[in-house]
């Protein structure tokens, strides 16, 4: 009966150099100032979706056959496609099923009630809805959607994704989008999950990746229980993976596939991805999360190849050597040593995975001493962000959830299709579950799937944004009261890509060092606001702001005033200094 | 009239059993007749009997095709549902060759189907008055009365036919229903064990046999409840009954109303203890488990169980404390071993992890986690081409049990989606 096995822990440190940029290498001394000595706050969220005017109704379309399809939920994105300064929000939808649905079929959108939605941020704070008019009602059963501004004109565009083809959107800047999936060559085929936006060969346009979930069509495969009310969704496990999707920016509105020719085609079942240089070398790297079989870390060669060392690295499975169900992830510094950590979300009795970031290329998984382990063992998790709610310092944790499988209660009464977010406070070494004190949202059981993080009202606070499966999406607004500082920054690449995604950031205050990576991608299926956000404890001023932009330019900033949102433009020096207040 | 008899001796000789594939029965009962025709030939004196014998033989050939067409007449209106007409060809089959024991039987079985069973019991006694082995009849004879609820009859006939050298393969299983008709339980369980026995994938005997001890555990818990329907006995029963339906939360409640009955019982906080531990509670688990051990603290399992929670928990040394208990029980599981090596690795011991690691993959060489921490513990040890080689043999097995998984679709498992 005992099925359980063992897990790692302990550090799994490799004998070898590290090979970290001075610049952006956390001292000891550093460390070990306390950046929890802000006060600890309550949290509080409030759910201000229907007082801001956001209506959306995910249609997930469920089936007696039960295709996988259906569980599976939507994205949602937090962008400025405007460029008013105010977050707007685009929600991915689905389209009708038939019962039973055909094999071979591509599902198309049939009405109002299947379109994607675009819902523009007015003045007052309050959205409405500019679907029609932005032209983005979508085509197909849509899953993901990823933000940037492929072509650098200072407009954000979007990449759909979904089952049978994507779409890319060029934002004309003018409120409307214009559909150059076929001139551009990214429809891609297949089932495609989320995506990102990264420049992969730093010439200063962004590339895209394409994450696909495996190969599948509607069959009729009865999984679970042969009895009724007992058929459930079918495991990963009895379809075969399939490759990503690998899109380089040729620069003249065209991508060329190059998967193979970078290394970047294992066959996966991908779920969520996200970037960082995880070891510092200047190359931006790749996560995947796969569902139910290893993860892949793709370390940067920086010769423009890819390799994948998940393995070896310590990341592709549990502490214990066991696959999980791979869905949301995040590559963000949680615990400010200068380097990004991973956290990957995954189905309950699992375990969401959580690996610190040791330096020299290996991982420790660090879901058990962290807390997180405990705090996670019964639930599923989906969207998947760090925001430090209270702006202490320390990257907190909110996650969206609910089990896969709505007939889960028959088999674990202890588990729940429906259940409420999860938000962990980030206590320096360990994570403490605070949803419980986070409001009211924080105990509605839903069955959420996307997730997206962004100051929506631009007030210091970073506040969230969820879709639930064939349910409302739902904004959340962070109303913790706390006396903290904090800093935005809007970075925009000249000779980088302009939305700066892969710069690395560090900022230096008196309680000591934080690092972040530009990126819209990770979480699961989604695509966050860009600008990053730092919290400052009791210092109203950042001491320095260190840059590394992808062209390998370097800039620092000294003495900047917190609370603020501050844009900073790639300066054409090498290595530019300058003073803000 | 000597043709006719000369046909019967023949068919008789034949042997025929195979009720399902008369014709080739019958072919088989020709060769016969002609071997024992052969026979004749070299016993008589040439001429004036090889005379006689050829117009025999032109006798009771056109007899026995006769008699072949009406039997395929026969069960051509059987297979299109038409016994009416099938019995009156059996009739005119009759007529044509009286006493015909094939003919006979094959009406019985018709008779049987439209549960005509006296005149089957009638026509089957006939063949058996005849030849008392002739192949199958007493089991068809059993089935009759088996329909008639004549139950003593039914086995005596069923144990006629098991002792004949090839009975009826369904004799062992009709008689096992027919003593559980009887109400003679374990001989019915006896019959169909050893129906298994003789064919283990039985599905009909393996249905009644769970039927049979389900229906005795019904009746056992009908008694009990009869006696005291909130005894200490009937939760702890339910309690077992809810965890063979993998209804853990029921069982843990009666497992809880036992307790209050009994509060000293051995085994049922073990049995709390494993049920929350399937459900993934270790936390409530735990407790119950301990609760456990001190009936019992020598025993293996329940340290096992104990020191599998205490190192989820990371709590080694403690852990530790447990296995090791389990150990010297030698209670020599693969999943022991490994656990054991990750106490042993989280106290900074590689080579005692090593050793226990090595002694799991051993006890369970398809197992994949323990090479991946085998490979932790050789890069510990400075030892990184084992290192690499364990993690090679993590992947391969993880992508063996992939391919296996792959293989076998539906089959899921809800919490591993």
């Amino acid at each position: 009966m005992i099925g359980k096995l063992t897990r790692v822990r302990g550090p799994l440190a490799h004998a070898g150099l590290l090979l970290l940029w001075p610049v952006f290498v956390a001292t000891p001394a550093l460390l070990s100032q306390s950046l929890n000595s802000s006060p600890v706050v309550q949290p509080r969220f409030s759910d201000v979706t229907s007082a801001l005017a956001v209506h959306f109704q995910q249609v997930a379309s469920h089936t007696s056959k039960k295709y996988l399809i259906e569980t599976m939920g939507s994205g949602v994105a937090l962008f400025d496609y405007d460029n008013d300064g105010r977050l707007d929000i685009f929600a991915v939808n689905g389209a009708p099923l038939t019962d039973p649905t055909p094999k071979g079929m591509i599902p198309q959108k049939a009405g109002p009630e299947h379109w994607n939605r675009l819902f523009h941020q007015k003045p007052d704070g309050t959205f409405e809805d500019v679907t029609e008019k932005a032209g983005l009602q979508g085509v197909g059963y849509g899953m993901g959607v990823a933000v940037g501004d492929y072509d650098n004109d200072g407009y954000e565009d979007l990449y759909v994704t979904g089952y049978g083809g994507n779409k890319l959107y060029h934002n004309n800047g003018d409120g409307t989008f214009t559909d150059v999936t076929a001139q551009a060559g990214v429809g891609g085929s297949g089932w495609s999950t989320s995506a990102a936006w990264v420049d992969l060969d730093n010439d200063g346009l962004l590339d895209l990746v394409v994450l696909r979930y495996m190969q599948w069509d509607f069959d009729d495969i009865w999984c679970g229980e042969r009895k009724e009310g007992f058929r459930a969704y079918c495991t990963p496990d009895a379809f075969r993976p399939i490759r990503p999707l690998v899109y380089h920016n040729d620069g003249s509105a065209h991508f060329t596939e190059v998967s193979q020719k970078l290394g970047l085609s294992g066959q996966g079942k991908g779920l969520g991805i996200a970037l960082a240089d995880y070891d510092r070398d200047g190359h931006i790297d790749l996560f995947f999360a796969n569902d139910s079989m290893p993860e892949f870390l793709y370390h940067n060669i920086g010769n423009g190849t890819f390799e994948e060392v998940g393995l070896p690295a310590g990341v592709a499975v549990d502490g214990e050597g066991r696959s999980y169900a791979g869905m949301g992830v995040e590559f963000t510094d949680y615990n400010n040593d200068g380097l990004p950590d991973l956290v990957i979300t995954d189905l309950a009795n699992q375990m969401y995975a959580l690996y610190r970031n040791n330096g020299g290329g290996t991982f420790t998984y660090e879901s058990y001493p962290s807390g997180l382990a405990r705090m996670s063992f019964t639930h599923s998790g989906w969207g998947v962000r760090f925001l430090d709610y209270d702006n202490d310092g320390w990257k907190d944790l909110i996650i969206a959830q609910g089990h896969d499988l709505d007939t889960i209660e028959l088999t674990f009464p202890n588990l729940h299709y429906r259940e409420p977010m999860l938000l962990a406070r980030n206590m320096g070494k360990s994570l403490v579950d605070v949803s419980a004190e986070a409001g009211a949202v924080f105990q509605q059981p839903w069955v959420a799937r996307g997730l997206a993080t962004g100051d929506i009202d631009n007030d210091g606070r970073v506040d969230a944004v969820v879709t639930t499966n064939d349910g409302p999406m739902h904004v959340l607004h962070n109303d913790t009261t706390t006396p903290n500082h904090w800093l935005s920054l809007r970075l925009v690449g000249h000779k980088s890509n302009r939305d700066a995604i892969g710069a690395i950031v560090k900022v230096m205050s008196e309680q000591g060092a934080q690092f972040a990576t530009v990126t819209t991608a990770g979480s699961y299926l989604s695509s966050s606001d860009k600008r990053l956000h730092f919290g400052l404890g009791q210092d109203a001023v950042a001491k320095s702001i260190d840059i590394q932009w992808p062209s390998g330019i370097r800039q620092t900033i000294q003495n900047v005033r917190g609370d603020q949102i501050l844009q900073v433009d790639e300066p054409s020096a090498p290595n530019a200094k300058e003073e803000r207040h | 009239m000597r043709a006719f008899e000369l046909t019967r001796n023949i068919l008789l000789m034949g042997n025929c059993r195979c009720f399902s594939s008369f014709s080739t029965c019958m072919h088989r009962q020709r060769y016969a007749h002609r071997l024992e025709l052969g026979r004749l030939f070299r016993a008589s004196p040439p001429r004036t009997v090889l005379i006689g014998a050829y117009l025999l033989l032109a006798v009771a050939l056109a007899a026995q095709s006769n008699l072949d067409t009406l039997l395929g007449q026969a069960r051509t209106a059987e297979k299109r549902g038409d016994y009416s007409g099938a019995a009156r060809i059996y009739e005119q089959a009759l007529a044509l060759a009286p006493g015909n024991p094939e003919v006979m039987k094959r009406f019985g079985v018709l008779e049987q189907t439209e549960l005509k069973f006296d005149d089957s019991i009638a026509h089957f006694r006939q063949v058996l008055a005849l030849n008392p082995k002739y192949p199958e009849v007493n089991f068809y004879l059993g089935v009759s009365y088996f329909g008639k609820n004549d139950f003593r009859d039914a086995i005596e006939s069923f144990q006629r036919e098991l002792a004949n050298p090839k009975p009826h393969p369904r004799s062992r299983y009709y008689l096992a229903l027919a003593l559980q008709s009887s109400g003679r339980m374990d001989d019915a369980i006896g019959e169909l064990n050893r129906a298994l026995a003789d064919n283990p994938s039985d599905a009909d005997a393996l249905y009644q046999l769970a039927r049979v001890h389900k229906n005795a555990s019904l009746q056992a818990i009908e008694r009990l409840k009869a006696i005291d329907a909130d005894s200490f006995q009937l939760h702890a029963l339910m309690g077992e009954f809810y965890v063979e339906e993998k209804r853990y939360p029921d069982a843990i409640a009666e497992y809880r109303l036992a307790l209050k009955k009994n509060p000293g019982a051995m085994g049922v906080h073990f049995s709390i203890g494993l049920a929350y531990w399937v459900l993934h509670e270790p936390d409530k688990a735990e407790p119950e488990f301990k609760d456990a051990l001190k009936e019992n603290p020598a025993d293996p399992v329940t340290n096992l169980y104990l020191g599998d929670i205490a190192t989820q928990d990371q709590r080694f040394d403690e852990a530790l404390g447990y296995l090791q208990v389990a150990e010297k029980a030698q209670l020599d599981l693969p999943q022991m071993h490994t656990l054991l090596g990750t106490c042993y690795q989280a106290r900074h011991d590689p080579e005692s992890a090593k050793r226990e690691l090595l002694a799991a993959i051993k006890g369970d060489p398809a197992a994949a986690a323990p090479h991946y921490l085998l490979a932790q513990v050789y890069r510990e040890l400075h030892e990184p081409d084992a290192s690499a080689r364990e993690l090679s043999e993590f992947d391969n097995l993880s992508k063996s049990s992939a391919d296996k998984a792959l293989n076998s679709p539906g089959g899921m498992a809800p919490e591993s989606k």
